[in-house]
């Protein structure tokens, strides 16, 4: 077996003490090449288990371990923070409104290969062509872009760390199919060429079905059920995944 | 047509002098829901902003054509014009409402503010909890104590459909409302959309990307390319029987036409952005039916039967073939 990369033991999280937990019991194992989905109701805990996952909030019980240890102890520039990164589910409020989308991913590389200015832009520039952003667009501040526009720079960014597993927060939700088909090609071609492992969250459950071979469904903080994707969205066993299944829209266009 | 509430005739909109839209027309009759879909930087949110009078904020203005409603020309009016028609007339979600709430005001504060100012005749509180309860907010009255970076992305979302039907408009313009929802919440939110047409006689304009989305909910369909719309009609034909190669393209590229592991069929080449678009059809350089023609003309949007109109100069292939494998 290789190494885990990701590890959550019985973890539970919590935003204020006297709140209620915002997800319990999760367990979560995550190696080079995996693809895990996360599904489920809007408000059941999948954006804050993806926090958890990434060291942005700490387990109020159980435990987070990345590449063995804990996030607690893991400074601001350890390496380690490298190797796990994030699509956030809001592309716009974690887009820094000075900086163009090449500047926002050339930081990154910046910081973290000590790249000279003009190398780092370069490449930058490579990475948003990656995901389909080049030309003018691409010197452009977050105000000037698209919806869509601006979740593939989210997603550079993220890429452009060259991580090793790859939360991804609703990273298509704002992208046409067309698009979409090429971030989910990219991440499908990492997958197979670096091992990137994946953690995908995501209401889109083709999207899920295509890219992920587990999944996890989230109910009121709670995982209520986990297995094989496929399996799961051919033979759920939770009322709650047979009712997500059902609502699926546009069965009347079914497959082409 | 006079029996439409909405209008949008061969819309122009310039940023900084740069053309963003052009030759933009569609129509939405009252009690109607039109989708309104295309690829991303498109002009789907440039043209919901148009609508709602938000251009001069971005520095835009309209360069061409005129916007109607209810017979009232929109397009010209000043800034007092707009206020009376935005919220009461027209509600707008805007796109990344997970960020369009006053980060420092909590969910009551905004919807209060709103409801006041919208619904003078409203009892306040109940009409707030009325508002998250329609929205399928759970615990509302928890919800109205909390700031917005205390909810999940689709309780926000939530609340800012909520905040656009505070004033019973008689046309709802939402630009991908439901991106943070899943699909249980999402099919209560348009079903909740569906109520209000049969109860108030609501209209809605939706943008999404969501194919599925737009054959389940809409009578009509805007398929948006470059800048402008590229066929135009009704909703069952133009998603299962599409006359633009784009539309046929954008169907083929839906991952539920793919099993896992299989890559996803994509069109080539990159989409037309605003400064860059090619003369003649915005589309030619990516489709694979153009011809010397396409690339000198730019097609107009003409009727091609009762059912919907197109832009292109003619195109006798079948969806299949439209998606040019890479
Ligand atoms: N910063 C916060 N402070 C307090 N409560 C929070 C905070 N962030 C989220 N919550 C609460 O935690 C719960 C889970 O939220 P989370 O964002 O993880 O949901 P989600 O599954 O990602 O939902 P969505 O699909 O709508 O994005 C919700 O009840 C939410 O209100
Ligand atoms: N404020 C602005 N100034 C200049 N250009 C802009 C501005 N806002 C948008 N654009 C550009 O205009 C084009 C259309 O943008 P618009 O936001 O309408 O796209 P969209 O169809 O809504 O796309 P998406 O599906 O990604 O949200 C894009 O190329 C975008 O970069
Ligand atoms: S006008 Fe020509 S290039 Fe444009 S979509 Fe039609 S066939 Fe293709
Ligand atoms: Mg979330
Ligand atoms: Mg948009």
């Amino acid at each position: 077996m290789s190494e885990v990369l990701l590890e959550v033991v019985d973890a539970e999280f919590r935003y204020a003490r006297g709140l209620p937990p915002a997800a319990t019991g999760i367990n979560l194992q995550v190696r080079p090449g995996d693809s895990v989905g996360i599904v489920g109701e809007s408000g059941s805990g999948k954006t804050t288990v993806g926090r958890g996952l990434v060291g942005s909030l700490f387990p109020s019980s159980g435990s987070v371990l990345v590449q063995g240890r804990g996030w607690k102890g893991v400074r601001r520039r350890d390496p380690v923070r490298r190797i796990v990164q994030m699509v956030f589910q809001d592309p716009y409020a974690s887009l820094n409104p000075m900086l163009s989308a090449q500047a926002t991913v050339a930081e990154v590389i910046r910081v973290w290969d000590g790249a000279k200015p003009s190398v780092a832009a370069s490449r930058a520039e490579q990475v948003l062509a990656e995901v389909g952003l080049t030309g003018e667009v691409i010197r452009r501040r977050p105000a000037l872009l698209s919806g869509g526009q601006r979740q593939r720079v989210g997603i550079a960014r993220a890429l452009a760390c060259e991580p090793q597993v790859l939360v991804a927060d609703e990273p298509t939700s704002a992208l046409d199919v067309s698009v979409q088909a090429n971030v989910l090609n990219l991440l499908l071609d990492l997958k197979a060429s670096r091992g990137l492992a994946l953690v995908l969250i995501s209401h889109d459950l083709s999207v899920v079905d295509y890219l992920t071979d587990r999944a996890l469904v989230m109910l009121n903080g709670e995982v209520v059920e986990h297995g094989d994707t496929h399996t799961l969205l051919q033979n759920p066993s939770h009322e709650y995944t047979k009712t997500l299944i059902s609502s699926i829209p546009g069965s009347s266009l079914a497959n082409a | 047509m006079s029996s439409d509430l909405l209008t949008i005739t061969g819309l122009g909109v310039e940023i900084a002098g740069l053309p963003v839209l052009s030759e933009v027309s569609l129509a939405l009759p009252s009690h109607g829901v039109l989708g309104l879909v295309g690829e991303t930087g498109s002009g789907k949110s440039l043209t919901c902003r148009a609508l709602m009078g938000l251009l001069p904020r971005i520095g835009g203005k309209v360069s061409d054509g005129s916007i109607t409603f209810d017979g009232t020309t929109l397009t010209g009016l000043d800034e007092s014009g707009w206020a009376r028609v935005r919220g009461r007339q027209i509600g707008f979600v805007p796109q990344a409402s997970l960020n369009a709430l006053d980060p420092v005001m909590t969910v009551g504060e905004q919807l209060r503010e709103a409801v006041s100012h919208l619904d003078s005749g409203a009892e306040v509180k109940a009409r707030c909890l009325e508002l998250l309860e329609l929205v399928r907010l759970p615990q509302p009255q928890e919800v109205l104590r909390r700031y917005p970076h205390e909810l999940s992305g689709g309780m926000r979302q939530r609340v800012m459909i909520a905040l656009a039907l505070a004033g019973r408009p008689r046309l709802l313009v939402a630009d991908e409302p439901t991106t943070a929802l899943d699909v249980t919440v999402q099919k209560a939110i348009l079903e909740v959309f569906a109520d209000l047409r049969t109860s108030t006689g609501m209209s809605l304009l939706l943008v999404t990307h969501d194919l599925g989305v737009v054959v389940d909910v809409a009578d009509s369909v805007a398929v948006m390319y470059g800048g402008t719309v590229v066929e135009f009609g009704s909703a069952r034909e133009v998603m299962t029987n599409p006359s633009h190669p784009y539309t046929a393209a954008l169907l083929g590229a839906r991952p539920a036409t793919r099993t896992l592991g299989e890559r996803l069929t994509t069109i080539p080449g990159v989409p037309a952005v605003p400064g860059q678009w090619p003369d003649g059809c915005r589309f030619a350089p990516r489709c694979a039916f153009a011809r010397d023609e396409c690339r000198a003309v730019q097609p107009a949007l003409l009727a091609v039967d009762e059912h919907r109109a197109r832009a292109c100069h003619g195109w006798l292939g079948t969806s299949e073939e439209a998606v040019v494998h890479v």
